[in-house]
């Protein structure tokens, strides 16, 4: 190689490193231009937007997060606890329907919520018409902070619930059994042992559920709360301000930026090395009669709220409409998802699996710090990335302009701005970490040693890629693919800011049709959703269990 | 001149400050069979891996056969080095069969030439009717021949291993040790094993040789002063 760099660094430089390398920048470039953006002078509109908004817009999400997160936590971590520690009644469906909700966006739960709970609703006309009871309005207004944070908080647990569970069942037991040898009670061990052994687990999981809300539009704008991401879409284009939606995306970000070191920072003291002892999983203790009957009636309780009775009424609603929504704009539409996610999904694992690959031969701070920041892009808000997004590639064209006049497209055109390149652009860094993360797993799983066999036998990087990683990483590279098409398949934010004119997906079709009060009519495609994330759950965890045997 | 020299090595693995090498020489003649013995952790498997090309030295340099393979000015990839391995766990490909095991290093042979060098592999090490197995089929011992067939078949001109017994009971490893012995011996190749019991070296080796085990005294003159400071 002819790279004029330091020594070390010539021998090991290859495609693999190079082609990453560029990624991770690309995969940059949205966020710094976002973050420059705070540094510019401000118009006349922010000082408006600073003067009476910016607060609010800042408690509101605050508050809402942390509400969200709060909950969370102790819903995730207690039944974890519960369904990993004891046995009763219908544990093993309970442990399986809790992870469930996975499959429904939030933006989905709220209107199909929102519309139950309304007074034309299937919740009080039963009450009424059946019942025969008049009831307050005040207790079915959910449309507000506190019913967003419930509707979060039952949608969003599974993310604690999982990777505490994943968690306590892997590393636990000695700790665990020797806690209950020295007698102590269940609830203080609870608290003494498996809180604090956990922590990273929880805090993990934590910022996943902060991340999403942070990241939601379709709830907050429902229930009419403003948060940063309802916020920049209002300025953008409510106010056609460009300028003040990247200074809000940019103060949203150094907010994310913040609560990113905040996790590194929380889990980074409780780096215990904890042994995996697969040999002995926790021996679960048998709930009395009745602990056991209330443990499994809250159990199902939970389960039935966020995902059962959803579901339900979403077929029945479905069943309703139809004749009215299923037609040929409609095949046309899931068409036109399944295709973008395709092709996202694609490009995206392709750079994933070159990353991961960069990362594992070339270990060094360069290829560490690309792998963070890789797994950042998950983090940044869809509404952030879409304005930084958008603002590269309008640039881009702008410097194009002239190719673009010499192919004869005309004057001042829009090309890239105006295609699905930029949204397929945007999937792909915003997802990549999903797919990075599984590949990254696969090729811990096999180690190097099948790697260094084959270049011990004649092969170069490249080939030892295709002939010996690949088929033994087949199947972590199909569950990052899987588990990114579902993520884009349901994505909200971003392509509502960045699709075409007049390109509808499922997700901002159902999204259209539920605010514009035609809540019935957004049930077939919310199924939809519903049905492939429900698929890719019980992928994942068929997966998973796989992977232990 | 002699076949393999390795001189003034020196190597730390990235992130961590003292040497698992310092200032290692070697020589060795063609057809020799050197046994390495030391202590765990005196840095055996990191000099193998070093030969090989899966680790570059922070000084010194290696030449085989007259070619330089690493020096302060160059690195020779370990895919174009012509040295064989067998590891410790003889990672086996567990998607291939034997035969594409042994096959899979026979590049720019014909379909013809390579069926024959894997027939001839198989019989030397016994394991003819085998070939169509993939290797969770195969025990230990079978396992073990496999990764040496496979590491021979495409005629490495020196050959590693990193102590290819230790996965296998005593009976079993006094009979592969034999069979080892005469495979080494029919193909006169040049080779360096690892081992940490005596007597294997002493059956199998022509020379053996103890690394210098990593106490405090080889510490670089850079640490010494850091010590003492
Ligand atoms: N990947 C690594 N990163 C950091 N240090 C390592 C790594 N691999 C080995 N070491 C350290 O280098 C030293 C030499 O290790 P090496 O595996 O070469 O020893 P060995 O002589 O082969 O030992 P054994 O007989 O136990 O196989 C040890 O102190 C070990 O801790
Ligand atoms: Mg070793």
């Amino acid at each position: 190689m002819k790279f004029l760099v330091p020594g070390k660094i010539r021998h090991k430089l290859n495609g693999w490193v190079i082609i990453s390398g560029i990624g991770a920048l690309t995969a940059l470039l949205p966020s710094l231009y976002i973050l420059t953006g705070l540094l510019g002078k401000p118009n006349e509109n922010w000082a408006h937007i600073r003067e009476y908004m910016l607060l609010d817009y800042a408690v509101e999400s605050l508050l809402l997060a942390g509400g969200t997160v709060a909950v969370t936590v102790i819903v995730g971590v207690v039944l974890a606890w519960l369904t990993t520690a004891y046995d009763f009644p219908l544990r093993r469906f309970l442990s399986f329907a809790f992870v469930l909700p996975l499959a429904i966006p939030p933006y989905i739960a709220a209107y199909t919520y929102g519309s139950m709970l309304s007074y034309t609703g299937s919740v009080q006309a039963f009450m009424r018409n059946t019942l025969g009871w008049t009831v307050d309005q005040r207790y079915f207004n959910i449309m507000s902070m506190k019913g967003a944070i419930v509707i979060f908080s039952l949608f969003l647990f599974p993310y604690v619930y999982l990777i505490t569970r994943t968690f306590l069942e892997k590393h636990s037991a000695s700790f665990i059994e020797n806690a209950r040898l020295l007698g102590g009670h269940p609830v203080s061990n609870f608290f003494r042992v498996v809180l604090p052994l956990s922590q990273g687990a929880i805090v993990g999981g934590a910022s996943l559920v902060a991340f999403e809300v942070l990241n939601d539009y379709g709830v907050s704008k429902h229930f009419g709360i403003s948060t940063f991401t309802t916020a920049i879409f209002k300025t953008w284009f409510g106010m056609y301000d460009v300028d003040s939606a990247i200074r809000l995306s940019g103060l949203l970000m150094s907010l994310i930026i913040g609560l990113f070191i905040a996790e590194r920072w929380l889990r980074r003291r409780r780096r215990y090395h904890l042994p995996v002892n697969r040999s002995t999983p926790l021996r679960r203790m048998r709930l009395g009669r009745v602990p056991g009957v209330i443990a499994a009636t809250c159990g199902m309780v939970i389960a039935m709220l966020s995902f059962f009775i959803p579901v339900a009424q979403l077929a029945v609603w479905a069943v309703w409409t139809y004749e009215d929504v299923w037609n040929d704009r409609f095949f046309r539409m899931i068409g036109n998802t399944l295709f973008v996610s395709a092709v996202a999904v694609a490009l995206l694992m392709v750079v994933a699996v070159i990353a991961a690959n960069a990362g594992r031969t070339w270990r060094s701070t360069f290829t560490l710090v690309s792998s963070k920041l890789l797994s950042m892009g998950y983090s940044i808000p869809g509404a952030v990335l879409s304005i930084g997004v958008l603002a590269v590639f309008l640039s881009i064209d702008k410097r194009l302009a002239g190719l673009y006049e010499a192919m004869g497209l005309g004057t001042n055109k829009l090309v890239l701005s105006m295609s699905l390149i930029m949204l397929v652009f945007a999937y792909i860094i915003r997802f990549l970490a999903v797919g990075f993360n599984a590949v990254d797993a696969g090729y811990d799983r096999i180690g190097d040693r099948y790697s260094e066999a084959s270049r011990m036998l004649g092969y170069g990087m490249t080939a030892t890629f295709f002939k010996v990683e690949l088929p033994l990483i087949r199947g972590a590279v199909l569950t990052g693919a899987i588990l990114a098409f579902l993520e884009i398949v349901k994505e909200l934010p971003l392509t509502l800011l960045l699709r075409p004119f007049n390109f509808d997906t499922l997700a901002t079709k159902a999204y259209q049709y539920a605010s514009d009060e035609q809540i019935h009519q957004a049930a077939i495609p919310s199924l939809i959703i519903i049905s492939l994330g429900f698929v890719s759950v019980c992928l994942y965890q068929w997966m998973g269990r796989r992977g232990k045997g | 001149m002699s076949f393999v020299t390795i001189k003034g090595l020196s190597y730390a693995y990235p992130g961590t400050t003292s040497n698992v090498l310092s200032n290692f020489s070697l020589e060795m003649e063609q057809g020799e069979v050197v046994g390495l013995l030391g202590q765990s952790g005196s840095g055996k498997s990191t000099l193998l891996r070093l030969i090989a090309g899966l680790e570059m030295p922070k000084q010194g340099e290696i030449i085989i056969q007259g070619a330089v393979m690493v020096n302060p000015h160059s690195f020779v990839q370990p895919e174009r080095r012509g040295v064989g391995m067998v590891f410790q766990d003889y990672a086996l490909f567990p998607h291939m069969t034997v035969s594409q095991n042994i096959a899979f290093g026979l590049r720019g042979l014909g379909r013809g030439q390579r069926k024959d060098r894997v027939a001839d592999m198989l019989e030397l090490v016994k394991l003819a009717d085998y070939g169509r197995r993939y290797p969770h089929e195969l025990s230990g011992g079978q396992q073990q021949r496999v990764a040496f067939a496979r590491a021979l078949a495409p005629s490495p001109k020196l050959l590693l291993m990193d102590e290819p017994f230790s996965n296998l009971d005593a009976d079993l490893k006094s009979r592969i040790r034999e069979e080892l012995k005469e495979l080494l011996h029919l193909s006169g190749i040049t080779s360096i094993l690892v081992t940490h019991d005596h007597e294997d070296a002493a059956a199998l080796c022509d020379r053996i040789i103890r690394m210098p085990s990593s106490l405090p005294e080889i510490q670089t003159k850079e640490e010494r002063q850091l010590v003492t400071s």
